[in-house]
């Protein structure tokens, strides 16, 4: 029987990520010199797994590379070397490394060979006992790749007495591995001598019959490379500590794993394959046949944004709970509708109350299945501010709170992009260097908060820094200049502080690969207004900034107001909607006689006449008769006119296009109580379309919908 | 794995199947335990084994240490050459009492 292992892809992908992140966070909080021994740990066991699984899966570049992090993580571990800022900064770049080997394993990708050749050599070099005072330029990493150290891991064959520490831990045998076997395959590369050590041996009464008690410290005389030896001890990496001692300190040197072989797609499992099991103890699962290396073809399902979700197993207990009880209240509906009358109707009210009950709760507790927390944008940035204030020689303290906080999976993975603009515009342009806060009175070290929380059905995030604040001196200047305020216009500080989201507007004084480029907050206001949020911004000069987003909770719900046009129900979400009004004649005016405004204070906005938008046919076509919705779509005011306000209610929102087709200017649809379809506005798209008057090919007949759900 | 007890002698004679393995630790440690305590002579036969893993050569390595520091008596008698070997992989064949085979 073979095993299709592509169907563990996935998981294996998603597992080795989320190890990638832990050994992240990890490494960015180690001590130097006092490492927290499960910190190290955990960093250990993360990079063991990605090894494994890699090398189960054929990944073999992706598994050499890692064996050489989990070397390195092992001798921290076992107490041989100390822990060392230039060790923290390799394994850290060795963390980007395995991400991107991976992601290019994932997506058929190409993966930049010079930078894995080049960790990958000071992985070896540190693994040797050589110095490395800093992670590497390009240069030096281009002359450590003509010059390596030493490379015990490696071919470089060794004769002479390699000595091997065994100390299995006490349930190694349980779990199927046996050192008779193990020490039987090392007495076949050479004359072996076995010195057991007991001192850990019970008294025979006490002892647990399948516990392993007894440690071995094994002499092996031969002319091999370590690997040959590490591979007997394969299988039971984890499972005992291992120590094997090169007899030579500065082995002949050969080229690193990275340098020879590309991030490979899964290959055939052959005999000679390094990961193979030799000791025959747990089943393999190597890929078979119809997986070649040349097939460079992507490995994973789909991209990271469409994968799959893990859901704790509460959640999915509660959700089977939901369901018993719907199953409870349908049978109690069902037994009253066999014998009903009219006696029994206060019943049957309880029975619909019920129901309503265990369909609300069912629906909030199918939505919390989509709900991750945010540390999975949050774990990002510890790492990222750490870089960039060391880039910009900056000191600055990264707090976050509320990062249990839930939300939405395609949410969160369309905000990540806008956060980390944030957080780098604050380390760039908020938080000053640290002469600059010690000559302004601030402690040495700024501080970057980053929040998140819930509020109603709203998720809210905020990055706050204490740094300069946005100079609005300068902001109004630039924005005089680019003719986005005149020159005898005296707007309000919140206003100015608004400007910087205007496109184009950017006050950095030097432009940086950081920010600076004068796009970006634009881009950032855009993508969360895309998401049905709002960012707002609240500045002090020298007290520093900070940023709120407000977003939806999910963007399978909405908050809508039902609006009639006609004998059409429209949704206009309620996050656009700025009011509502009875329109006077006399504040209509047409420009060039032909589009409609209104004079809304000391503003003129246009008016949309959804009807003749849509071709529906209307209740009134005179506007006073009517009522204007005022909504605004990208900063863009404009008037709804419809002919009646229904009632606000959450919608579930369907997907127009895939069940009919795209329409401008509609978002979605969804279904009301009774059944009708009712279209969901996209209200930057008809701001938009107005200016063109009217969607593009549409006709009635174009928006003929079903009048009930069946349809 | 036979165990037999033969009390005119208080021995308790261990007859190993060709395969010994960790399987039949919870059985064999029970009944050297029980050998223990009532101070019987433990005899290991071992002409047959074929494979044996170290949990079980654990528990007799076990036993023997702790019927010398009671001065009883145990021993292995016929042991073949892969029991010999499998002893002295796991550097356990003075402790049995097994002549000492170089790897």
């Amino acid at each position: 029987m073979t095993v299709d292992v592509t169907q563990f892809f996935q998981a294996f992908f998603e597992e080795s990520f989320e190890g990638l992140a832990a050994m992240e966070s990890a490494l960015l909080n180690l001590d130097i010199g006092a490492a927290d021994s499960e910190a190290i740990n955990r960093i250990f066991r993360a990079a063991h797994s990605i090894k494994g699984g890699a090398a189960t899966f054929g990944f073999t570049a992706v598994a050499e590379f890692t064996h050489l992090v989990e070397t390195l993580m092992d001798q921290i571990r076992s107490g041989q070397r100390a822990v060392t800022q230039p060790d923290v900064e390799i394994l850290l770049h060795s963390v980007d490394c395995m991400h991107a080997m991976l992601d290019a394993v994932r997506d058929g990708s190409a993966v930049n060979q010079e930078q894995i050749a080049a960790v990958s050599q000071e992985l070896q070099a540190s693994l040797a006992g050589g110095a490395i005072a800093s992670v590497a330029t390009p240069a030096a990493q281009q002359s450590s790749m003509s010059a390596p150290k030493a490379i015990p891991n490696e071919k470089a064959a060794t004769n002479g007495l390699w000595k091997i520490n065994f100390v299995p831990l006490s349930h190694l045998l349980k779990t199927g591995n046996d050192p008779v076997r193990m020490f039987r395959e090392l007495s076949g590369l050479g004359a072996l001598r076995v010195a057991v050590n007991d001192k850990n041996l019970p008294p025979f009464l006490d002892m647990v019959p399948d516990n392993v008690y007894l440690e071995w410290e094994l002499v092996l005389e031969a002319n091999v490379d370590e690997k040959a030896i590490s591979e007997v001890f394969e299988w039971v990496d984890g499972d005992c500590e291992l120590t094997i001692q090169s007899p030579q300190p500065t082995p002949e040197i050969s080229a690193p794993p990275a340098q020879k072989a590309a991030v490979q797609a899964p290959k055939a499992a052959t005999p000679t394959t390094p990961q193979a099991p030799k000791t025959g103890a747990p089943a393999s699962t190597h890929p078979k046949s119809g997986m070649k290396e040349a097939d460079k073809k992507p490995v994973g399902a789909s991209s990271a944004e469409t994968s799959s979700i893990r859901v704790s197993i509460d959640k999915i207990d509660a959700l089977v709970n939901m369901v018993g009880e719907l199953v409870i209240t349908q049978s109690m509906l069902g037994q009253l509708g066999k014998d009903f009358d009219m006696s029994r109707i206060d019943k049957l009210l309880d029975g619909l109350t019920q129901l309503e009950r265990n369909t609300r709760e069912l629906q909030e507790n199918v939505m919390r299945i989509r709900m991750l927390p945010i540390s999975f944008v949050f774990s990002r940035f510890p790492r990222m501010v750490r870089d960039l204030s060391q880039k910009l020689d900056k000191k600055i303290d990264l707090k976050m709170s509320g990062d249990q906080t839930e939300l939405d999976k395609t949410v969160m993975e369309k905000i990540g992009d806008p956060l980390v603009h944030l957080v780098r515009n604050s380390i760039d342009h908020g938080v000053e260097t640290h002469d600059k806060r010690v000559a302004a009175g601030k402690p040495e070290t700024g501080v970057i908060q980053l929040d998140a929380y819930h509020q109603g059905g709203n998720i809210v995030i905020s990055i706050a820094d204490d740094g300069a604040g946005i100079d609005t001196e300068r902001v109004l200047a630039k924005a005089r200049k680019a003719g986005l305020v005149k020159e005898d216009e005296t707007p309000t500080h919140e206003r100015i502080v608004d400007l910087i989201f205007e496109p184009g507007l950017s006050t950095a004084e030097v432009v940086s690969d950081v920010s600076g480029r004068g796009v970006g907050m634009d881009v950032v206001r855009r993508n969360i207004q895309e998401l049905g949020g709002t960012i707002d911004v609240r500045s002090v000069r020298g007290e520093g900034s900070s940023f709120t987003i407000r977003l939806p909770l999910t963007l399978a719900i909405l908050d809508g107001q039902l609006v009639r046009v006609g004998d059409q129900t429209f949704i206009v979400p309620l996050v656009s909607i700025v009011e509502s009004l009875q329109v006077k004649k006399e504040l209509v005016n047409r420009v060039a006689g032909k589009a409609e405004v209104f004079k809304l204070r000391d503003d003129y906005i246009p008016i949309i006449r959804l009807y003749d938008m849509f071709g529906v046919h209307p209740e009134n076509t005179l506007l006073e008769e009517g009522l204007l919705v005022v909504v605004e779509g990208d900063g863009v005011r404009a008037g709804l006119f419809v002919d009646d306000l229904l009632g606000q209610q959450q919608v579930v929102i369907k997907s127009l296009e895939t069940n009919y087709r795209r329409v401008d200017g509609i978002s979605g649809a969804t279904i009301l109580g009774d059944g009708h379809v009712a279209l969901i506005l996209d209200v930057s798209g008809l701001v938009k379309l107005s200016k063109n008057q009217g969607p593009t090919p549409q006709n009635d007949s174009d928006l003929a919908l079903p009048r009930s759900a069946a349809a | 794995m036979e165990i037999t007890a033969e009390s005119p002698h208080k021995t308790l004679i261990v007859t190993c199947e060709e395969i010994v393995d960790i399987q039949l630790a919870t059985e064999l440690h029970g009944q050297l335990k029980s050998a223990l305590t009532q101070g019987l002579r433990v005899e290991i036969v071992a002409s047959r084994v074929e494979r044996i893993d170290a949990a079980i050569l654990q528990i007799f390595y076990a036993y023997f240490r702790a019927a010398h520091e009671r001065a009883l008596e145990a021993t292995i008698k016929g042991a073949s050459e892969n029991f010999i070997r499998a002893a002295a992989l796991l550097g356990l064949s003075k402790g049995l009492g097994l002549a000492e085979v170089v790897l």
